[in-house]
């Protein structure tokens, strides 16, 4: 197959659409032994991005005051076209106690008292079209 | 959809590998000097071997040569909730040689003379399942 696609910028407005109308993402960020990457499900307020995790999570001992990396894309390996937006900036965790300091809704049963908040400093986003 | 159990079950190495072999796409992680980054990649998983192909003046290129990355593929259905994921963590290499090119196909338009080799340290999975064992096709 040729390679006869362009990629695109998408606007910083239209990112935040495209971020608000996903519910998966992934979530990369520093552990000690290197880069992690997993899927997380989000919410999208505002400029806000939270998630919800487990105390007892990698995540939760990890990304507290660090960088991170959140990416969300939608992605047709038929006509490989697509779209992918990465927001890049901090994360802070909170201990709710109660599952209220995220609407974000996990797919996973179980206890997630931990909130997980990124600050975005650079929000990117790239649409791969037909050329 | 709340009222559905789902249960996390952790994939077996062997079957991680099938999994990243019938994947064009992942997602790279490695860190830059302002942080960590993430950006789609197309894949080609030849045995135990992860590659893929860059432009020469990309960031990815420039950084990730010898460095720590993380590579994550998976499927999600968003109406069921389930999905699968597989991670795979270790060191990249970058290589500008012609024999050693990568047989990833790309997308974009726009020469891609180099190839990132991913050699993985620790590949790891799970399945997010619900009560009937139904998870998404890849």
């Amino acid at each position: 197959m040729s390679e006869n696609r362009t990629a695109l910028q998408i606007e910083v407005e239209e990112c935040w659409d495209l971020l608000a109308s996903a519910t998966v993402a992934r979530l990369g960020w520093n552990a000690p032994d290197g880069p992690v990457i997993l899927p997380v499900n989000i919410a999208v307020e505002g400029r806000t991005v939270t998630l919800r995790t487990s105390s007892a999570s990698a995540m939760t001992r990890q990304v507290d005051d660090s960088p991170v990396a959140l990416e969300v894309d939608d992605v047709d390996g038929e006509t490989r076209t697509g779209w992918s937006v990465l927001v890049r900036g901090v994360a802070s965790t909170t201990f709710e106690g109660v599952d209220a300091g995220s609407s974000a809704e996990p797919w996973l049963d179980g206890a997630k008292p931990v909130t997980i908040t990124i600050r975005p400093r650079e929000v990117t986003g790239r649409r791969v079209v037909e050329a | 959809m709340a009222a559905r159990e789902r249960a996390l079950v952790e994939l077996a190495t062997d079957a991680c590998w099938g999994l990243l072999q019938g994947s064009r796409v992942g997602l790279l992680a490695w860190t830059a000097p302002d942080g960590p980054t993430v950006r789609p990649v197309n894949l080609a998983v030849a045995g135990r071997t992860i590659t893929f192909r860059t432009a020469a003046g990309s960031a990815m290129t420039q950084q990730v040569d010898d460095s720590l990355v993380a590579l994550q593929v998976g499927a999600t259905d968003g109406v069921e909730r389930t999905g699968w994921s597989v991670l795979v963590r270790g060191t990249a290499s970058v290589s500008f040689s012609s024999e050693e090119a990568s047989p990833a196909e790309p997308w974009l338009r726009g020469a891609r003379p180099v190839t990132v080799t991913v050699h993985a340290r620790e590949v790891t999975g799970r399945v997010l399942v619900d009560d009937e064992g139904q998870i998404p096709h890849g």
